[in-house]
């Protein structure tokens, strides 16, 4: 069970003097129940990846497989409905997930598709915007009358409701204020953490992979050039610099004050606290003298 | 200091309610590089749109470049004004990305040659040169924000208005595009106002602005702005590691300051260390 991938590529505009090969090889098993991170430049393959997902797209050759289901690259494949309910995508742009003429409509049409009644669908819509932080009078909103975080939080709403067991997001902090990212990614975590999730990220932005992934998959022009795990990951710089990838904002830190200090600190350090004791130990403790 | 955007009692509504907009009053100077930051529906982007006439306010002036803004002048603001939307879909009008960026520079009075040169130089800033002949809205995310950050780029206008303008690029081409506006800054005469959520990319502004709901809460330098963390919490936003680290550091009597810069910081532990 899980996902897996096996040889699978992905040909965009196929025979056409446009014609971009996103995904090249690729081999991959996704086990239920993980965080994982997904990262990589800008035009990398991330995008193109997830939405094989759920079969959103399929593969050009290959094969892959998604819970009990198979598809099979360049086949008809049938009955992919229940594949859209138990593995949820929140896309890139929020706006191509968004049509109906209210909030409400918008959140309810998952579960509506998946055979839960009206009043259900209607309950789950509430409480599906709770969790990202939106009060109930966005309901009768229209969705393209948002602001960008505003169709962000009612894009990953929609998902939320359909209560699928494999969630996969996009980018899903792009246009959130820090706060709101902080907060949704917490939900997610919490939502791995005591729903047992599967939740598969797509993101640049480093501290939230250092804090909530365990494993990270680096993507480079349609490759996967990178799999295991994510700390190791953060002390290859061979790999970090080859692939232009970032550090979390803490790591940066600590490598500036050991190189301007002359200290040795612990490089996987990963939350303020521990890295003010770590520094304090490192300077002769706290300082009584003042 | 020389004002170049000033705004004053400045209101609008989507909806004849709610006042996205609520006294707004505001000024910006030339070649300031100032960053908006505000929590979701603070009103950045419907601020953005004020400015460059795509809305129209209930009550209160815009003053850009000297000129009250009015359905007289509000062309010869577009001209000089060029804007990065929060989605870039909304804003690719050629069926290449060449021809967008060549469409954003048509009523700019410039030879064939001239835009050539600057399509060449603005699509390689960003790094996107083998795209040229690509359709726009069948890029990447970050593709297509790049191109749009050509684009506006390419009309050489004195003020650039970036609405999160780098928020799905890869942590290189964010400092590709900060670099960019560093030069932009040195070299030119040029003013930018970027709206973001990225604090990192805050502390590198000459100035912050905080917004929350339709106003204007406080502006001041990063340094001033960025440490305080009551304002920031109330606003949707959230402190620097800096930060962070120094209230942390401070408790040990390690530092006696907050610092939101790391150089700073880092200099301060150093300092400590040399005197212990
Ligand atoms: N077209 C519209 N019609 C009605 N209301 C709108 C429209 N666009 C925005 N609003 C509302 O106006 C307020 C300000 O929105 P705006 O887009 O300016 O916020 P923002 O600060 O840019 O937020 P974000 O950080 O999410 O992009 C929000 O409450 C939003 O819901
Ligand atoms: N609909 C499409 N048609 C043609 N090319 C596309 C399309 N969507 C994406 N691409 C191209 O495929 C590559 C991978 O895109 P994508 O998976 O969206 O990247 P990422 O999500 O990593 O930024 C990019 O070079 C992009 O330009
Ligand atoms: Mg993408
Ligand atoms: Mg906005």
């Amino acid at each position: 069970m899980g996902i897996q991938f096996e040889k699978v590529n992905y040909l965009y505009a196929r025979g056409t003097s446009q014609e971009k090969a996103a995904l090249i090889d690729i081999d991959l098993a996704i086990d239920l129940h993980g965080f994982i991170a997904i990262i990589g430049h800008t035009g990398s393959g991330k995008s193109t990846l997830i939405q094989h997902m759920n079969a959103i797209l399929q593969p050009t050759s290959g094969v892959v497989r998604i819970l009990d289901k198979t598809i099979v690259g360049g086949k008809k494949n049938r009955d992919i409905n229940i594949v859209r309910k138990r593995v949820g995508l929140v896309f890139q742009f929020p706006e191509y997930q968004l049509f109906e003429e209210t909030v409400e409509k918008d959140i309810m049409f998952g579960p509506l598709n998946f055979g839960v009644s009206k009043e259900d669908a209607a309950l789950k819509a509430r409480e599906a915007l709770k969790w990202v932080g939106l009060e109930q009078d966005f309901l009768s909103r229209s969705p393209l009358n948002l602001s960008g975080g505003q169709m962000r939080r009612v894009a990953i709403a929609g998902i939320l409701a359909m209560e699928p067991d494999v969630l996969v997001l996009d980018e899903p902090t792009a246009g959130l204020d820090p706060q709101g990212q902080k907060e949704m990614m917490e939900m997610f975590y919490n939502l791995y953490v005591n729903q047992h999730k599967t939740i598969i990220l797509v993101t640049h932005d480093m501290n939230f992979v250092a804090q909530y992934a365990k494993r990270i998959i680096v993507l480079n022009d349609g490759r996967i050039v990178y799999d295991g795990d994510t700390w190791d990951l953060f002390a290859n710089y061979e790999l970090i610099k080859k692939y232009h990838l970032d550090l979390p904002d803490i790591t940066k830190l600590i490598i500036d004050i050991e190189n301007k200090l002359g200290i040795k600190l612990d490089h996987k350090i990963n939350t303020v606290e521990n890295l003010a004791q770590a520094l304090v130990q490192a300077l002769g403790g706290a300082n009584h003298a003042r | 200091m020389v004002p170049i955007v000033e705004i004053s009692e400045l209101y609008f509504s989507y909806d004849n309610k709610n006042l996205a907009i609520n006294n707004l009053n505001l000024t910006i100077y030339e070649k300031e590089w100032v960053c908006i930051l505000g929590h979701n529906g603070s009103g950045k982007s419907t601020l953005a749109k004020l400015l460059i006439g795509l809305l129209e306010p209930l009550k209160g002036a815009i003053k850009v470049n000297g000129k009250i803004l009015s359905q007289d002048t509000v062309y010869d603001i577009r001209r000089e004004t060029g804007i990065v939307f929060q989605n870039p879909d909304n804003q690719f009008v050629g069926s290449t990305v060449a021809d967008d960026i060549a469409f954003g520079m048509e009523n700019q009075q410039i030879s064939r040659e001239e835009m050539k040169e600057r399509i060449d130089k603005y699509i390689r800033k960003v790094r996107m040169e083998a795209y040229l002949q690509h359709e726009p809205h069948l890029l990447s995310g970050g593709q297509k924000q790049r191109v749009a950050i050509a684009g506006a780029l390419a009309m050489n206008t004195k003020i650039l208005i970036f609405d999160e303008a780098t928020s799905m690029l890869d942590p290189q081409g964010r400092e590709d595009i900060n670099t960019l506006i560093q030069e932009l800054k040195n070299d030119g005469d040029k003013t930018i106002i970027s709206i973001t959520h990225d604090i990192n990319e805050a502390m590198l502004a000459d100035r912050v602005i905080v917004m929350k709901d339709g106003t204007v809460m406080t502006a001041g330098s990063p340094a001033e702005i960025l440490k305080d963390e009551a304002l920031m919490n109330d606003c949707g936003l959230d402190v620097p590691l800096t930060v962070k680290l120094s209230q942390e550091l401070k408790k040990y009597n390690i530092i006696d300051d907050i610092y939101v810069k790391q150089e700073d910081l880092v200099n301060s532990l150093w300092e400590y260390n040399l005197k212990k």
